[in-house]
């Protein structure tokens, strides 16, 4: 299996074969992570697309990883999301696309979307890095020592940041409801 | 602390997990556009960019060694080891171990010498800073006052470095410095709504919206941002913000590079880069800055020394230049100079 300091190595030599490699590992998770935090697959591709544009020119400018490539890409799909919640903030009445479940039912699936989109609308309100140690570890199940190399801080730094965060999701979306009604 | 996730939340968060399966034409288009910008030629040649990263490389090392050397034996000298250094990164400013968090900040402060690290150090550090008073706070303790001094400190530091940046640099760490401050607000009202307030948190509040109001007046006015803080950003002032300071005031009116607030205004949060408050209001604290980028230069938004945040980012419709002060009014210490153009403006708060 190649390390990320092999295909930093390759890439620092342009080979192309090392940047399919890097689109191939790397695109299907932020895609994932692209779409659970923004709900619209449009946009999620747009923010894949916008990734990869900044992590080449990062290279080009001889900045970029130096060790961790997956942590380097969260990391700027990250602030474009950021980027993009302050440029158009979810609103939690819309409903996000999503395509139909083989057979749902309709009542119980209008719920689900509410919950997705309130959810995403509380997620928007948090800090980029609440946003972001919420994301990583819930939606995308990673262990504590891999958000702790994303958000380059201590793993005690980012529990506590995981408990601010989530204490802060439980209000705003207790508040949410309570608004509701 | 623990992870465990309430069952409710537990459930809306497992409803977001599921994604539709990827538009393979789009997932290969977007490959094909990857791969083809990866292949186009680059602006430098491969040479200088190997010798700009082993320059990069170098330079950290070289950091990195010279602060962990000076960290050890500081806490050698007090009867602590490496893992001393390493716990007290996490530590809160009424623990033992804060004094070496400080010292090691201050060390890499110092050998921040470029003024893109330094920023992003500073704009890092000061939401550390809130980061701890907001703990503090949570937990039901007052944040010490050097905390809020430090974080003051720091952010003025900020603020006058990006104004000394060329102007498109200044104009967009100005934009990445808001979003930052504009998170630190957040942190701040978040715990502002589960505690009592409390007055270091009140104050924190009212000089993030003035900074917040700053930079919005200093992105319509350039030129008016970096006349202020040739003049210094005035700092707050010992009891600015006493306790007969009532903490809803309003926050951004009236504030701007103009000369300040008449002396009927409202005391608090109208920030300014004017010659300050007369004498018989309470002074308002003017300096604010931001984020700043992550150590490893990701690029993107408010955090990165790639391509940055998008230039769309528009300073919002509230700020504007105060009307100022009277003539007759009297700077206040600290104040910087009048703008030699003052614009009556709009006042107004900060845009959400």
């Amino acid at each position: 299996m190649t390390t990320d300091s092999e295909l930093l190595s390759r890439l620092a030599r342009s080979e192309r074969q090392a940047f399919a490699e890097v689109y191939d590992t790397f695109s299907p998770g932020l895609y994932r992570y692209a779409y659970r935090l923004l709900g619209d697959a449009e946009t999620a591709e747009e923010c894949m697309a916008e990734t990869f544009s900044r992590f080449l020119e990062a290279l080009r400018r001889g900045k970029g990883p130096r060790d961790y490539l997956q942590a380097y890409l969260y990391r700027v799909a990250h602030n474009w999301i950021t980027d993009f919640y302050h440029r158009s903030p979810p609103p939690a009445d819309e409903l996000p696309e999503t395509q139909p479940a083989p057979d749902p039912l309709p009542e119980s699936e209008t719920i689900r979307r509410e919950g997705q989109a309130r959810l995403r609308a509380a997620l928007a309100q948090l800090t980029p890095e609440q946003r972001q140690v919420i994301a990583l570890k819930y939606l995308e199940e990673l262990e504590n020592e891999e958000v702790a190399r994303i958000l380059e801080k201590p793993v005690g730094a980012v529990k506590s940041l995981q408990h601010r965060a989530l204490t802060s999701l439980k209000r705003l979306l207790t508040k949410d409801v309570t608004d509701d009604r | 602390m623990t992870d465990e996730l309430d069952p409710q939340l537990k459930q809306l968060l497992d409803d977001l997990k599921p994604v539709p399966p990827r538009d393979p034409q789009r997932a290969a288009r977007g490959r094909a556009r990857f791969l083809a910008e990866s292949a186009q030629p680059v602006s430098e040649n491969a040479f200088l960019r190997l010798i700009n990263q082993i320059l990069q490389f170098r330079k950290e090392r070289f950091s990195m060694n010279t602060i962990l050397t000076l960290v050890l034996v500081f806490a050698a000298l007090f009867g602590g080891t490496a893992g001393t250094v390493y716990a007290a990164q996490d530590a809160l400013p009424t623990e033992t171990l804060y004094p070496v968090k400080t010292l090691t900040e201050d060390l890499r402060l110092a050998l921040a010498s470029e003024p893109e690290a330094r920023l992003t150090l500073l704009t890092d550090l000061a939401q550390t800073r809130v980061e701890e008073m907001t703990q503090l706070a949570q937990a039901g303790v007052v944040p010490p006052e050097a905390t809020l001094t430090r974080w003051q400190e720091q952010t003025r530091q900020a603020l006058e470095l990006a104004a000394s940046l060329p102007e498109a640099d200044m104009l967009r760490t100005m934009e990445q410095l808001r979003d930052r401050l504009r998170d630190q607000l957040r942190l701040v009202e978040q715990c502002a709504a589960t505690g009592e307030p409390l007055q270091t948190m009140t104050r924190a509040r009212d000089q993030l919206q003035q900074h917040l109001q700053l930079l919005e007046n200093g992105l319509a006015d350039p030129q008016g941002f970096r006349n202020a803080a040739q003049n210094g950003f005035p700092a707050e002032q010992p009891g600015g913000y006493g306790p007969g300071n009532p903490p809803e005031a309003t926050p951004g009116s009236g504030s701007g590079y103009g000369p300040g607030n008449p002396p009927e205004a409202t005391p608090g949060s109208g920030s300014g880069n004017g010659p300050g408050n007369p004498p018989e209001a309470t002074p308002g604290s003017g300096s604010g800055y931001g984020p700043g980028n992550p150590p490893t230069a990701t690029p993107g938004s408010g955090s990165g020394n790639g391509p940055g945040n998008p230039p769309e980012a528009t300073p919002g419709s509230g700020s504007g230049n105060g009307p100022g002060n009277p003539p007759e009014a009297t700077p206040a210490p600290g104040g910087s100079g009048p703008n030699p153009s003052p614009v009556p403006g709009n006042g107004g708060g900060n845009r959400p």
